[in-house]
């Protein structure tokens, strides 16, 4: 279906909160995310007319405009002095709390979250995008390979050794704590 | 289906984006396979646990206004052009220092979004689309505590070079995105070396949650590392609780921020209004009344006619 016969509000926004949420972990930057999103919806408005709604929709569509800006603007960035924001130095681990954590108390969900979002931030942006696309954005393989602009058995690499790198990183934190639910075999 | 074809298979399982066909092939193989079943247990442990972690995390308030703003914007994609020149003349002496200091920046025509977080809300009279004329918008009250929060952000803290982005580009993802459904321009910056203050980033951090309210936040940093902050605002603002005097040039209004946040506490607001051209100049610094004083003067007196660059002359207005 050609794009004249759709309305980019009826088909797009309501992608917007999927968009932010891999936004937001690519950006690692609340107000980077909230740009990101901002630039990926006016791209996506632009070149609507281009746009071919496939059987899997727009989404991917969304997501492939996100990665791209994402991508550019680390490029971008890259060319300049970098330094930790003040945001990324209060996320910073302390190891204390690991080494200190009381065990046999109740697990705290919002705890393990956030550790799961701070390894899923301490990812490499290749690994972070493909982990983030088939965890939580339900495309398959082709898809995130289109997104991605990769082939899929780079997707398929990508994908195994994002989870071999999370497990690194949560290592420490689920043999202090036994998180029932994070993969402790691999 | 071979056991490598399963593990690579696994993730998508995993996600149920396995066709019907390899899914049966994958469950014939789990059957018999321990270590398949703890493969997948992992992926699919993965998953829901990256959800988990992720689906908290809402859209921000006013986002989506903000993006269906922006997608609704009429002409959006026909940007205009308009020069915004804070200091219309410049001295021979700093002529080619001015010039350099010339940066490429944009107005967005969207609100704009505040640099520091916490910013309250102030009232602030809009503009009239097309109105240069004072007397139709009066001043508004203002607090000078948003100026010193950008100030401490952006200029202190140093905020948009620790994201990695360099001075041309300050705000890129919001410049990016203006220059879509808005026009470009030049932003002519004064010149403060000889006072020994070096230029060291512009940014459109506005301190107001205003809409339409066009800002252009220069920051300077002297050897001793001293920096201060000049805004340019597009319409007539008046500082609460400042004190009025008349300065070399001009009257100024200046205010001490006391009693806020730690961070900016001690930070001097000094600002005036250009009547011509219906805009508030600030300046902001932990400095003396004095000495900002001192510095607004040196900018002013180094733009004493008769020296319109050709350069800048020449841009599109």
């Amino acid at each position: 279906m050609a794009a004249d016969n759709l309305n980019f509000e009826e088909v797009a926004l309501p992608h917007m909160e999927l968009v932010y949420r891999v936004a937001r972990r690519l950006s690692r930057h609340d107000q980077e995310a909230e740009d990101l999103v901002q630039e990926t919806y006016l791209k996506a408005f632009g070149a609507f007319g281009k746009f071919e709604l496939r059987e899997y929709g727009i989404k991917p569509w969304l997501l492939k405009i996100l990665h791209n800006t994402f991508l550019n603007r680390q490029a971008r960035a890259a060319k300049a002095p970098r330094a930790m924001d003040q945001q990324g130095l209060e996320a910073q681990p302390d190891e204390r709390d690991a080494q200190f954590s009381p065990a046999g108390l109740e697990i705290d969900l919002e705890q393990v979250d956030g550790e799961i979002k701070q390894a899923i931030d301490g990812l490499r942006p290749e690994f972070r995008s493909v982990i983030l696309l088939w965890a939580t954005m339900e495309l398959s393989y082709q898809e995130i390979a289109d997104v991605l602009e990769t082939p899929i058995g780079t997707v398929m690499s990508r994908l195994h050794r994002a989870r071999q790198q999370l497990s690194q990183l949560l290592a420490k934190y689920v043999e202090a704590n036994r998180v029932p639910g994070v993969n402790e075999r691999t | 289906m071979t056991f490598e074809d399963a593990i690579n298979l696994m993730p998508l399982y995993a996600a149920g984006e396995l066709d019907a066909d390899r899914s049966a092939a994958l469950d014939a193989l789990l059957a018999e396979s321990a270590e398949l079943r703890a493969e997948f247990e992992a992926w699919r442990s993965l998953r829901a646990a990256t959800n988990r972690a992720l689906r908290a995390e809402a859209l921000p308030a006013g986002l989506h206004e903000r993006v269906m703003a922006s997608v609704s914007t009429p002409g959006a994609s026909e940007p205009r052009s308009k020069v915004i020149r804070l200091w219309p003349l410049l001295a021979p002496i700093s002529l080619a220092a001015a010039i350099a200091l010339a940066v490429l920046i944009s107005w967005p025509s969207e609100a704009p979004q505040p640099a520091a977080p916490g910013n309250s809300a102030p009232q602030i009279a809009q503009r009239p689309p097309d109105s240069g004329n004072p007397n139709i918008v009066p001043a508004a009250m203002v607090s000078p505590q948003p100026f010193a929060k950008v100030f401490n952000y952006c200029a202190e803290r140093e905020h948009h070079k620790m994201e990695g982005v360099p001075l041309s580009t300050c705000c890129a993802a919001r410049d990016a995105i203006a220059k879509r459904a808005t026009f470009s321009g030049s932003v002519l910056i004064p010149d403060l070396s000889s006072a020994g203050f070096k230029l060291d980033g512009v940014c459109m951090c506005c301190p107001f949650r205003v809409e339409d309210l066009h800002v252009v936040h220069a920051y300077y940093r002297a050897e001793d590392g001293r920096v201060i902050s000049l805004f340019s605002l597009d319409r007539p603002l008046k500082l609460e609780g400042a004190d009025t005097f008349k300065g070399a040039l001009r009257e100024y209004q200046v205010a001490r921020v006391e009693g806020a946040d730690d961070v900016i506490n001690g930070v001097c607001v000094l600002a005036w209004n250009d009547a011509i051209r219906d805009e508030t100049f600030a300046a902001c610094g932990r400095l003396s009344e004095a000495d900002l004083q001192g510095l607004a003067d040196q900018a002013i007196l180094a733009l004493s006619p008769p020296s319109v660059p050709v350069a800048l002359a020449s841009l599109p207005r």
